[in-house]
């Protein structure tokens, strides 16, 4: 519903967003870098709305509504000496005759302190508004800044990926202009190129000297153009006020004289400096930040030198007031109105000078001097004229102005003309015009924005004299849009040099923050320092513009807010205030440095981080590695003690005929059995309620005793099935709690230990059997020929194959079980110390040897599902093959499943059928050996795959996962007798219990 | 992280395997506006479906339905399991410039012979993920997988070699050397690849691409 609604308003607001389809036909065409100067141009563009949307709904409009009407007040009226030509249109080129007494200007707002009948006080609101157009422009900045510098994660600067978004990042997927590709396409080589050179051996520069030489050089030239400039500027000035003076009338081109040269020079010199750059031969990107500051450099001293002369005027306007004003001049405007026709020289010199600037030269000395000696007449005249507020907004809007038809006139010249002779000239040319000397006009971003933010400089500066000046910007914007927008579609080519889009979004704001700065300053000072003009204007008659406020503040407020005010701006509060503003800042920097350090901090600590990660992830696979190793160790340990477990395997006979002791094996059941009293306590609650500890425990024994005892006659006279299985349910008895039992699987494996040495080698062998049934899966097959051997087994040969059972042993299942499980469940497998080593290969050998009857073989498919579905979540393309090895090797088991439990029958019979499993023994061994390194590559797999922290539930899943598919496949495969489902049940309710441990 | 964007992937993939019930629904109704002959073949339902289903907005659908068509180049009934071919695709003037756009037809293609051709819930999920509103990690995830030339998950160095030779075009004289290719590579994988394994894999391609200050907005594609 919300969503919904959501997407309705984004699709409204779509359709009133402006210029989106063409900015975004451009974007498409040119790539998001000549696309973000229309952006720009449009945020501009929504930034002049609403100043003009404030000073007209503040002050234009109470002032046309409600203000006196034209004609009423003198300062609303035009001159009768200028009523003739205040139509012409020179005039009103030179913003004279009627649109300088007109609400475009500052000079025409009334001085009324309320007007209308709602009693708006429009003084007070002018200044308001005018302020407000500053503060409003600052805060827009800023914020956008802000959130710039957010979205582009500006902190990570030292997460330098150069090569990485050179590739990655470096084709603008947007360009579909094949003219735009080709040059994206030469950018981007470039840059590589350029990032290959960086990153070799910084070499030496050819010719050092030269070239430091060309730069200074460039350097010197680039210095003289903006002195150059700057001197124009005056010399055009000075030019004009000689002109002025000698000339009664001027011609259009005089009168514009200043205007046009400043345009001019902010038009021709970027490509001067252009030019210039080339000599130096620096990085392209350097050489554009050089040219950018160049270009604003000089925008800046036009505008500076544009704005000091107009302060100048302003400074000789408000001398000469000062001189005159006490009195005398103020009776003589009423008085002597008549008398203005007689002086029409002076004024008109007068009124001359005010289109020009009159900078510090000493010719306006003599004339201020004369304008002291003047009549009085003149005095109506030169104060009606002398609104210096006007003046300088006439002036910023004729620049503005002018400045627009140049844009237009460069647009149109130079891109558009340019565009046409090159392309239906360039057949019948001698050279190629598209690629070689004139080409097609690129669209320099840079530039473009530079010259942007300096428009938009004109307006702020001008603003408070000429409150209509936004509303004319945003007409020039709009004119802009469109223009452009067709130029760069049309006729230009997108700028080599690749000024990117969000990147740069930051620098054109700083850029013009930096110029809403400075172009504040002047407004701000001549508010600050120049007394308001004396006869028009709305703060005419107050010593200073911003009187208006305390003057406000007197009268229109209570008394008690005046003095509250009054103590609030006195210094004892005002200083403390101020202190405590810097403390405040001093704080919020230094928070904000140590932010910045936190920060860092962190970072420098994910990287740790990671490295120790990786160190981990090496680590284990290293543990895993020693692992195997540390078992290849301890097969030769066991090759070690092979003669004693060759002695034990050729006693094993005798220790199924009557019992056997070992001294170890008993020490090592002693001291575990600690561990499996707390079992076995733990178990009894669970346990079949009628059976205490004791009594449970010993008729388990009994029972194992009994299948012992009755195995070992089976094993030597051929078991039935109904021994097995009656062996398997008392197994499963000793088993079933220990199921039930969330323990630690160290433990499972302990306690039948704990019960063997203390029943004797038969309960040993049982209880190892469900030690191995668990731990021990994959080589069962050979201690089970190892038994059928035992009776005259060739000890060499066992030693040859016991090892490598041992070496797959653990890790495999390990690894098949837990997924760390191996370090873990290892050492305590491995008991405490080096002979508990020995005693442990020495159950594990007995374990071993045992195994044909604990059928175990049937937990082969365990494991192999399990791995199997591990496998195939890690290895997706190992895994086919690992399937189809492991079918080979459940193939056979199955097979072996049924000669598995007749083995003993078998073995029963005597050499015979030894000799039989012999043969099978070395199809197993073969069949082991692809298996084995198959899990080695598992174990590979497993530590390079890196989120083995997450797996573990996984695995749990899996592992209940394969248990079905187990099952199902193990019911249909043994359905023949219960008691090895119940079996494969429980193991792998066992196998659950393990994972879900670890 | 990556919830975001498997959530609008599966979104997509409704929208990619019309077979889903909610979506034969809606071409039936599709079928019922055909008939009433109006100018649009898209149906309001289909519109606010798809339009859930992306990142466009209604007008960017229809605008993509006219493109779409006019690549079809005749009215078809049956515009939902119609594809356009990757060459005509290629042609369009928003991909003709791309040096990836091959990659990306097979890469947002769902044909079942895999040679690149264009439906047009392909189409419009081409353009849902070139689109404005699309995340981050969505376009990041296309990113790689349009650089992923073997498909194999992974950007090893042939992928790379093939991924700059597309940028620095055909010719042998803009195409880098075989040393500055090297150079190239290893100081790629010197940044990107944390795990030191070689290649550089979605998340490390992640890393990398989120910190790139204009790949978003350059990351785009507007008809």
């Amino acid at each position: 519903m919300w969503k919904k609604f959501g997407r309705l308003v984004y699709n409204i607001t779509v359709l009133f967003i402006p210029w989106e389809m063409r900015i975004k036909k451009i974007e498409s065409h040119f790539g998001s870098g000549v696309a973000s100067y229309f952006i720009f141009l449009r945020w501009m563009f929504g930034i002049n709305i609403v100043l003009t949307i404030m000073t007209g709904a503040f002050v234009i409009l109470p002032e046309l509504l409600a203000g006196a009407p034209f004609g009423s007040v003198p300062s609303k009226t035009i001159p009768a000496g200028y009523v003739a030509s205040a139509q012409d249109l020179d005039t009103i080129w030179s913003l004279g005759g009627y649109l300088q007494y007109s609400v475009m200007f500052y000079g025409y707002y009334g001085n009324d302190r309320k007007i209308g009948r709602a009693g708006y006080r429009l003084p007070l609101a002018y200044f308001m508004v005018g302020m407000a157009v500053f503060a409003y422009s600052f805060i827009i900045l800023l914020r956008k800044m802000a959130k710039n510098s957010r979205l582009s994660m500006a902190s990570t600067s030292d997460e330098n990926y150069t090569f990485c978004w050179k590739v990655f990042c470096a084709w603008d997927y947007l360009i579909g202009n094949p003219e735009a590709a080709e040059s994206k396409t030469a950018a981007v080589i470039n840059s590589i190129r350029e990032a290959i050179l960086e990153e070799q051996v910084k070499k030496k520069d050819r010719s050092l000297a030269m070239i430091i030489s060309l730069r200074i050089l460039a350097n010197i030239l680039v210095l003289l153009s903006l002195a150059g400039s700057i001197y124009i500027i005056y010399f055009v000035v000075d030019r004009s006020q000689e002109l002025e003076r000698t000339k009664v009338e001027l011609t259009l081109w005089e009168k514009n004289e200043v205007s046009v040269v400043v345009s001019l020079i902010t038009m021709i010199a970027p490509s001067v400096f252009e030019l210039v750059a080339q000599l130096e031969m620096l990085h392209p990107r350097t050489t554009l930040r050089f040219q950018l500051a160049r270009v604003l450099v000089l925008y800046l001293g036009n505008l500076y030198s544009l704005i000091i002369a107009l302060l100048d005027k302003v400074n000789s306007m408000s001398m000469t007031d000062n001189s005159n004003d006490t009195g005398t001049s103020f009776l003589a405007t009423r008085a002597l109105p008549e008398e203005e026709s007689l002086s029409t020289i002076v004024p008109e010199i007068r009124l001359r000078r005010n289109s020009s600037f009159s900078s510090e030269d000493n010719k306006t000395k003599p004339l201020t001097r004369f304008n002291k000696t003047a009549l009085f007449d003149y005095n109506i005249l030169s104060q009606q004229d002398q609104c210096w507020e006007t003046y300088v907004g006439q002036e910023m809007l004729k620049l503005s102005i002018i400045d627009m038809l140049f844009t237009v006139g460069s647009i149109l010249l130079i891109d558009f003309i340019r565009g046409l002779f090159v392309r239906y000239l360039s057949d019948c040319w001698c050279w190629d015009l598209e690629s070689k000397f004139p080409e097609y006009g690129e669209f320099k971003i840079a530039e473009n924005v530079l010259h942007l933010i300096y428009n938009q400089g004109m307006i702020w500066m001008g603003a408070f004299f000429s409150p209509c000046l936004p509303a004319f910007n945003v007409l020039k914007l709009i004119g802009l849009m469109y223009l452009r927008s067709w130029a760069v579609l049309t006729c230009n080519v997108p700028h080599q040099q690749v000024f990117r889009a969000s990147r740069s979004n930051n620098f054109y704001l700083a850029m013009t923050l930096f110029m809403l700065f400075l172009c504040m300053l002047p407004t701000v000072f001549a508010i600050a320092r120049y007394r308001p003009s004396p006869t028009c204007g709305p703060f005419s008659g107050q010593d200073k513009i911003y009187d208006i406020v305390s003057e406000t503040i007197v009268s229109d407020f209570p008394v008690w807010f005046n003095t509250v005010l009054s103590y609030v701006t006195s210094p004892v509060v005002a200083l403390p205030a101020l202190l405590l503003l810097f403390m405040l800042i001093y704080y919020l920097q230094s928070i904000a440095r140590s932010l910045k350090f936190t920060n860092n901090q962190l970072r420098i600590q994910l990287q740790i981080e990671r490295t120790e990660d990786k160190k981990k992830v090496f680590q284990m696979a290293v543990a895993r590695f020693q692992h195997q190793e540390d078992d290849d160790k301890k097969t030769e340990h066991e090759s070690d003690v092979a003669s004693q477990e060759s002695s034990l395997q050729e006693s094993s006979p005798r220790r199924n005929g009557s019992v056997t002791n070992f001294d170890s094996p008993l020490s090592a059941g002693s001291r575990i059995q600690s561990i499996s009293q707390q079992v076995a306590h733990a178990v009894d609650v669970t346990r079949v309620p009628n059976l205490p500890e004791n009594p449970s425990t010993t008729a388990a024994q009994k029972h194992r005793r009994e299948h012992a005892f009755q195995r070992n006659p089976g094993g030597l006279q051929g078991a039935t099935s109904g021994h097995y299985r009656g062996k398997l349910s008392s197994s499963r008895v000793t088993k079933l709690p220990e199921d039930i039992h969330p323990d630690a699987p160290f433990r499972k494996c302990v306690r039948p230990l704990h019960y063997s040495p203390s029943e004797g080698t038969p309960q040993m062998i049982l209880g190892r059997r469900v030690h191995t049934a668990r731990y021990i899966l994959v080589n069962e097959r050979e201690p089970r020929k190892r038994l059928m051997r035992s009776a005259a087994r060739i000890p060499k040969h066992y030693k040859v194959d016991e090892p490598r059972g041992v070496v797959e042993m653990l890790p495999r299942n390990m690894k098949r079980y837990t997924v760390h499980g191996a370090q873990r469940t290892n050492p305590q497998l491995h008991f405490s110390g080096e002979e508990e080593d020995e005693e442990e290969l020495e159950q594990g050998t007995f374990s071993r040897s045992p195994r044909p009857h604990s059928l175990s073989d049937l937990h082969q498919p365990t494991r192999f599902y399990i791995g199997d579905s591990k496998d195939s979540r890690i290895l997706i393309g190992k895994d086919l093959t690992q399937i189809r090895y492991e079918y080979e090797d459940s193939e056979p088991l199955r097979d072996h499943a049924g000669p598995g439990s007749s083995q003993a029958q078998r073995l029963g019979k005597g050499p015979v059928p030894t000799n039989q499993s012999v043969g099978a023994h070395v199809k197993w061994k073969t069949k082991q050996k692809a298996d084995q390194s198959l899990t080695e590559s598992d174990s590979i797999s497993v530590a390079s795959s890196s989120d083995q922290q997450n797996s573990s539930t996984d695995q749990y899943i899996q592992v209940i996962h394969s248990k079905d598919k187990y099952l199902k496949s193990s019911s249909e495969k043994l359905s023949r007798t219960k008691s090895r489902v119940s079996i494969e049940l429980n193991v792998a309710e066992a196998n659950d219990l393990i994972c879900s441990n670890v | 992280m990556l919830s975001g964007l498997l959530h609008k992937d599966s979104e997509l993939q409704r929208v990619l395997f019309p077979e889903g019930p909610e979506l034969k629904v809606c071409s039936r109704s599709g079928h019922i506006g055909i008939m009433g002959g109006s100018a649009s073949h898209l149906s309001k339902e289909q519109l606010s479906e798809y339009q859930e289903l992306t990142f466009l907005t209604k007008q960017d659908i229809l605008h993509a339905y006219r493109i779409f068509t006019e690549l079809l180049s005749k009215e078809l009934d049956d515009f939902q399991n119609t594809r356009v071919s990757k060459d005509r695709i290629c042609e369009m003037p928003e991909l003709k410039a791309n040096p990836f756009r091959e990659r990306i037809c097979l890469v947002f293609s769902t044909a079942a012979e895999k040679d690149g051709s264009i439906s047009f819930e392909d189409f419009l999920d081409m353009l849902s993920a070139f689109s404005d509103s699309a995340t981050l990690e969505i376009k990041s995830h296309y990113a790689f997988r349009i650089f992923d030339f073997d498909d194999d998950g992974t950007l090893d160095k042939e992928d790379l070699k093939k991924l700059v030779n597309c940028l620095t075009g055909g010719t042998s004289d803009t195409q880098l050397s075989e040393g500055e290719m090297n150079q190239l590579i290893q100081n790629i994988l010197e940044e990107s690849d944390i795990d030191k394994d070689g290649t550089v894999n979605l998340s490390e391609f992640q890393h990398v691409i989120s910190r790139s200050p204009d790949f978003v907005s350059s990351f785009k594609i507007v008809l």
